[in-house]
């Protein structure tokens, strides 16, 4: 079967999203076969459904976004049918048997079964069986995750309480780690200001989805200056409207002989001067009212060179440079304005589709976007993660010199490898 | 889907005809009778589960008429509707329904429904007073005719081959051979400009242009649906200054009725881990009917359909199962073709204190809401435990377990009527289906029936318009 990468620009609600991955786990477990035609319609379907139903909250929440193992699917099946009947996997479950349902093959696996009335009841029997292992051992499962819950809690309900009714400002937001982010924003309950260069993909997603109320897709490109706050006059958003902004856009080149200079020039004109641009449009307005949150989304690149990648790491080191030095100066002039930098390592999004060690280094975008928000939540000034890429540029930022340029020009981008 | 969540795929989008109740031109207001209406070409006719029944004279006793008054009528709606059924013992209860098709193929669920009726009933009639046979149904289904049913199993998307009976694609397009015939969509007619005694004009709600403008007219003949014919000839004798100082009560409509719907699921024994093909006629194929003399003036005729659950969209039904959706698809695979159910249409007659009545509402189109009051008598609650006590003792004799009886909630029947009924005042009609308040306007629907039988009124609906049509002095 051919599987299709999902495209970077798919809007994907976390509670109620369902990927590839889990989709094939759910048609395992329902004895269906997956069908990358049905997939779409099940996300399509899910996707509407996250904008009329409320989101969950707290462990209704935690279950929902659960990346569960098939064997779970058993417990979480029948504990939310009997204990949750509108939570997202009753959703997803349901959307699951209903599209195949309506398609012929998928329709003949639902109702397999051999013609005979004992086999019937011998089923029947096995159902209760399976039935009655499951009311056994869910409760066990279950209070293990209602455990780790707990762990969890305040984690959790920190970034549901910061976000929940705030307009949060995201730049970048059409793709990738900044289309997480809008659709992470979106299921804690705020409201986005969503900048973009190109909407119309964005905007389509936006409008069938049905969060046209609560999603501001504004076009502009923060590399020029004066974009973005012509844009926001046009849009009617107002700078003191604004509670937080992610500072996200960012764009990688590889520079060749020819056009070095104007790679870098390009590069640090996004990374570099469309963040000043954006903290401009906004700053005037929060030093008034006197709050505000810039979230500025760096790299761990810059820590250290790397092959082929040096415009970037040097705009990125020189954004996370810019951005200590703005929170240095709010603190010496007492203005509340808070900054977070946030210095991801590697993450799966359309820039980077890593393989082998760079996958087990690097986490998904979702993974990011919830890692970022909670840090910012949490009011953190700077955050790193993955865990382990931050050892690992630890590491290499402590190696001596020599050994470093060694180390690292051994490296191979992809096209090389 | 789960309660209270959006719908999947519940309704197949080729038939959403519905008007939701959140809809700009939704007429109605109050919550205690919840109406089904539509504005699609050929109306709820379009929804019609295709079954083509005939009342008896003992259906209408109480009207003014009798069968032998509507047996042209019948012969001419039979002539224009292909009707394919048998010829059994059910069919003298039906006397209009002349079967033009062969009776249409039946499931492996039906035929043992039938054999064990064949086999026990005597017993069944005697004692249950029940009788079951094969359903009259509104379908071409002979081989030579290029529109026959094919038995694709998609009927409830409606019929691709156009062998189920669909007023929008066969009556309208009859009407529209002829050349004086004007069909204009998007008026919404709110009421009549009226001047003694006769209709002068047709005051409507322009949809498109968001206007009300009045067009001249001679005669009307109003087949709006019973409850919009009601409410549109309530806004007109209220408006008409003739009537003001009548001593008939003109802030409600004579009466409303409708069919109290219960259902009788049940599990057939036999049928429990068989398999079943999917081409299947997707409404019933089955009718079901319970016939004794009753106290008071119900009709002696109680009629049902019955349907097994072999073609019907299953993943509602699998979610309401609770043993998570894996468990439940299992034992449904095992189950389903087991599963039936008899749904009754319980017959209804004028109340006092029934009827349509006009609510004031600047937001609506037409200046107002109709508010339905409905309250169902207390004989009629006898009837009913009566006839389903009879219709599970009778589900056993034929070998299946009667499961809980399932009632819907008032205005679920969708055979509204009654509310310009036959009778005497200027809230009703004559026996020709003409108002009595006016000379030239004809009530051609079911508003203008006197009580509301039991069976499938469709068949009845349009022999009482073709009888109205015949009758009208225009």
């Amino acid at each position: 079967m051919t599987i299709t990468i999902p495209h970077p620009c798919v809007l994907r609600i976390p509670s109620w999203s369902i990927d590839w991955e889990m989709y094939e786990r759910l048609c395992r477990h329902l004895g269906l076969t997956p069908s990358q035609i049905l997939f779409e319609k099940v996300a399509q379907y899910l996707l509407q459904i996250a904008a009329t139903q409320p989101t969950p909250r707290g462990f209704s929440r935690w279950l929902a976004e659960l990346r569960c193992a098939s064997w779970v699917l058993g417990f979480i099946d029948v504990w939310t049918r009997l204990m949750m009947p509108v939570h997202p996997w009753r959703y997803r479950l349901n959307a699951v048997v209903a599209i195949h349902e309506c398609d012929p093959q998928g329709f003949d696996e639902m109702m397999k079964r051999s013609d005979g009335r004992s086999e019937a009841w011998i089923s029947t029997l096995f159902i209760t069986i399976c039935f009655a292992a499951n009311l056994v051992l869910g409760p066990v499962w279950f209070f293990g995750q209602a455990c780790l819950y707990a762990f969890s809690r305040s984690r959790i309900r920190r970034e549901e309480s910061y976000f929940i009714h705030k307009t949060v400002l995201v730049t970048g937001a059409n793709r990738g780690l900044g289309l997480a982010l809008l659709a992470r924003l979106l299921s804690l309950g705020a409201n986005v200001v969503a900048v973009v260069r190109g909407g119309s993909m964005l905007n389509e997603q936006i409008a069938r989805a049905g969060f046209i109320g609560r999603v501001n897709i504004i076009v502009a490109d923060v590399a020029n200056a004066g974009s973005l706050e012509e844009a926001m006059v046009a849009a009617n958003v107002q700078a003191s409207q604004v509670d937080a902004a992610v500072i996200n856009a960012g764009i990688k080149e590889e520079p060749t002989r020819n056009n070095g200079v104007a790679s870098i020039k390009r590069v640090f004109g996004v990374n570099v001067f469309g963040a000043m641009h954006t903290v401009e449009a906004l700053l005037h307005a929060w030093v008034i009212r006197r709050s505000g949150h810039f979230i500025f989304i760096s790299s761990m690149g810059r820590w250290h060179g790397m092959v082929k990648t040096g415009s970037y790491n040097a705009s990125k080191a020189a954004l996370s440079l810019l951005a200590e030095s703005m929170a240095i100066d709010f603190q010496s002039e007492h203005c509340p304005i808070r900054v977070t930098t946030i210095e991801p390592g590697l993450i799966r999004t359309g820039m980077i589709q890593g393989s082998g060690l760079q996958n087990a280094l690097s986490t998904d975008a979702e993974s990011a976007a919830k890692s970022i928000l909670q840090c910012a939540a949490y009011r953190r000034g700077v955050c790193r993660f993955p865990f382990m890429f931050r050892i690992l540029t630890a590491m290499i930022a402590t190696l001596p010199w020599n050994l470093r340029i060694k180390l690292l020009g051994r490296l191979r981008t992809p096209d090389q490898q | 889907m789960p309660p209270g969540g959006a719908e999947l795929l519940r309704y197949p989008p080729s038939r959403k005809f519905l008007v939701n109740a959140k809809d700009d031109l939704w007429p109605f207001a109050g919550d205690e009778f919840k109406p089904f209406m539509s504005f699609t070409q050929g109306g709820l006719g379009v929804g019609w589960g295709a079954n083509a029944v005939s009342f008896d004279d003992d259906d209408i006793k109480d009207w003014p008429i009798s069968i032998a008054d509507l047996s042209q009528a019948y012969a001419e709606s039979c002539r224009r509707i292909p009707i394919a059924g048998p010829i059994d013992s059910l069919s003298p209860f039906f006397p209009g329904v002349a079967v033009t098709h062969p009776p249409m193929r039946i499931s492996r669920h039906d035929s043992n429904l039938l054999d064990s009726f064949g086999r026990r009933s005597s017993l069944i009639r005697k004692t249950c007073h029940t009788t079951i046979g094969q359903a009259r149904l509104a379908v071409v289904n002979s081989p030579d005719h290029l529109s026959s049913c094919r038995h694709c199993g998609r009927c409830l998307w409606g019929c691709p081959h156009g062998s189920l009976y669909d007023p929008a694609r066969t009556t309208l397009q009859e009407c529209r051979r002829y050349p004086n015939f004007n069909y204009k969509p998007g008026r919404l007619v709110v009421h009549f400009e009226a001047k003694d005694g006769q209709i002068t004009g047709i005051h409507y709600f322009d949809v498109h242009g968001r206007q009300a403008l009045t067009a001249p007219c001679e005669s009307v003949f109003l087949a709006a649906g019973a409850l919009q014919s009601g409410g549109i000839f309530l806004r007109t004798i209220q408006n008409d200054s003739n009537h003001h100082d009548t001593v008939d009560d003109r802030s409600m409509t004579q009466s409303v009725m409708d069919t109290t719907v219960v259902k009788v699921p049940y599990i057939q024994i036999r049928s429990v881990g068989c398999s079943e093909g999917r081409g299947q006629f997707q409404f019933n194929r089955l009718i079901i009917a319970n016939r004794k003399k009753r106290d008071g003036s119900w009709p002696m005729h109680c009629h049902g359909e019955v349907l097994s659950l072999n073609t019907l969209i299953y993943h509602a039904l699998i979610e309401s199962i609770p043993l998570g959706s894996r468990l439940a698809m299992r034992l449904f695979s095992r189950f389903h073709t087991a599963l039936g159910v008899a749904t009754f249409f319980f017959p209804d007659r004028q109340l006092p204190g029934n009827g349509l009545s006009l609510i004031t509402d600047p937001t609506s189109a037409t200046g107002d809401r109709m508010h339905v009051h409905y309250k169902e008598g207390s004989d009629k609650e006898a009837l009913i435990r009566e006839v389903i006590r009879d219709t599970q003792r009778a589900l056993l004799l034929l070998g299946c377990i009667p499961l809980q009886p399932i009632r819907a909630r008032p205005g679920s029947g969708i055979h509204y009527a009654g509310t310009v009924p036959m009778g005497s005042g200027v809230r009703c009609s004559d026996s020709s289906g003409r108002a009595n308040a006016y000379r030239n306007l004809y009530l051609c629907d079911g508003a203008a029936f006197p009580s509301l039988p039991s069976k499938s009124i469709t068949l009845n609906l349009v022999a009482h318009a073709i009888r109205v049509a015949s009758l009208a002095q225009v």
